[in-house]
């Protein structure tokens, strides 16, 4: 139930047609998830907080270094040293004090991951890394939770939604988890754009309305300022989400 | 040596629609660069600073390859972008 101060706060997008007043109950009923507070963790997860979403869970089990200073907003000079997770939340509980933040310092692992998405409706990668994203991704297929990803290098980036059951999942994409050498360069442009873009289909997702990127990799090229889709393939032997699998060992929930 | 590389549908329109180019080579690296030769257009995606771009992902007969293994006669490349930073 929207309060007064909510109908104030939020206003701009409630009046959005086909939007209104169910639409914020929705966001302000949903909780998020978001894995990663780097370039696209921070991002998204601000935007997601200042549309209202009721609950945010962040997780990220690293430590604040300069070097992420040029992309990292939610992070500032101050909270070098500190926990992502607790730096982020900070900020964000900063930003809207009517909706909950739940920092988790943590890694997430073949062994947690159920745990932690057990009961989030929207699941946004903010990893640096495929390897975990396929353990994400894996978790997401089992316990059928939609999975935002996205990815950047330098001006590149990248971003799908996974609905499990019904599009392609990461493993269908990608057979293997790609791997990167070396440090990725980036600009905090690139992450910032893309890391909208998830915010608002997570929103969209949340609140039914409008088309998401279900099946399609939309792809951006900074250098070339072009956009660009990707026709996503279910892969039926797919390790994760098809005959492929193995037997699970989680049940699901 | 003939190697077919699969194009992703984003970059059908650099060449001329075709979701399948015949190339030669004898690494993946030749064949890619042969691929551009011929559709000097990919090097916008595909290619940062006159090199493969490092987010370049390729396979090769369905399994995981890298940009200088060998390829035969009548192999498959795949090309997919894969940007993996957060």
């Amino acid at each position: 139930m929207l309060s007064g101060d909510d109908r104030i706060r939020y206003g701009r997008q409630i009046i959005y047609p086909g939007f209104g007043d169910s639409g914020q109950d929705k966001l302000k009923d949903a909780h998020v998830l978001v894995v990663g507070v780097g370039g696209l963790g921070c991002a998204a997860s601000m935007y997601l907080t200042y549309a209202g979403i009721g609950h945010i869970t962040i997780v990220d089990d690293d430590s604040v270094e300069l070097s992420n200073l040029n992309r990292q907003m939610l992070h500032w000079e101050r909270d070098i040293g500190k926990k992502k997770a607790v730096s982020a939340a900070g900020k964000l509980r900063n930003i809207n004090s009517g909706i909950k933040i739940t920092a988790l310092c943590k890694k997430v692992t073949e062994d947690n991951a159920d745990q932690i998405i057990s009961g989030v409706d929207v699941v946004i990668d903010g990893l640096d890394n495929y390897k975990t994203r396929f353990v994400l991704n894996a978790a997401c297929v089992r316990q059928r939770v939609p999975f935002i990803h996205a990815g950047v290098n330098g001006l590149l980036g990248q971003i799908t939604t996974i609905i499990p059951g019904k599009t392609p999942c990461l493993a269908c994409i990608y057979s293997t988890p790609p791997i990167s050498k070396g440090t990725i360069p980036v600009f905090g442009v690139t992450p910032a754009l893309i890391a909208s873009l998830q915010a608002m289909e997570a929103t969209k997702l949340i609140a039914g309305f409008g088309e998401t990127l279900q099946g399609r990799m939309l792809y951006f090229n900074g250098e070339t300022m072009e956009f660009a889709y990707d026709d996503l393939v279910k892969n039926p032997k797919c390790s994760v989400c098809g005959t492929g699998r193995r037997n699970f060992k989680r049940s699901r929930k | 040596m003939s190697v077919k590389v699969l194009i992703p549908s984003l970059l059908h329109k650099y060449t001329d629609n075709k979701e399948v180019v015949e190339v030669e080579g004898t690494t993946v690296n030749d064949c890619i660069d042969a691929l551009k030769n011929r559709y000097p257009e990919l090097e916008r995606w595909l290619y940062r600073s006159g090199k493969v771009a490092t987010y370049v992902h390729i396979g090769v007969n369905n399994k995981k390859a890298s940009i200088n293994d060998r390829v035969a006669d009548g192999d498959e490349i795949k090309v997919m972008l894969a940007t993996g930073g957060g």
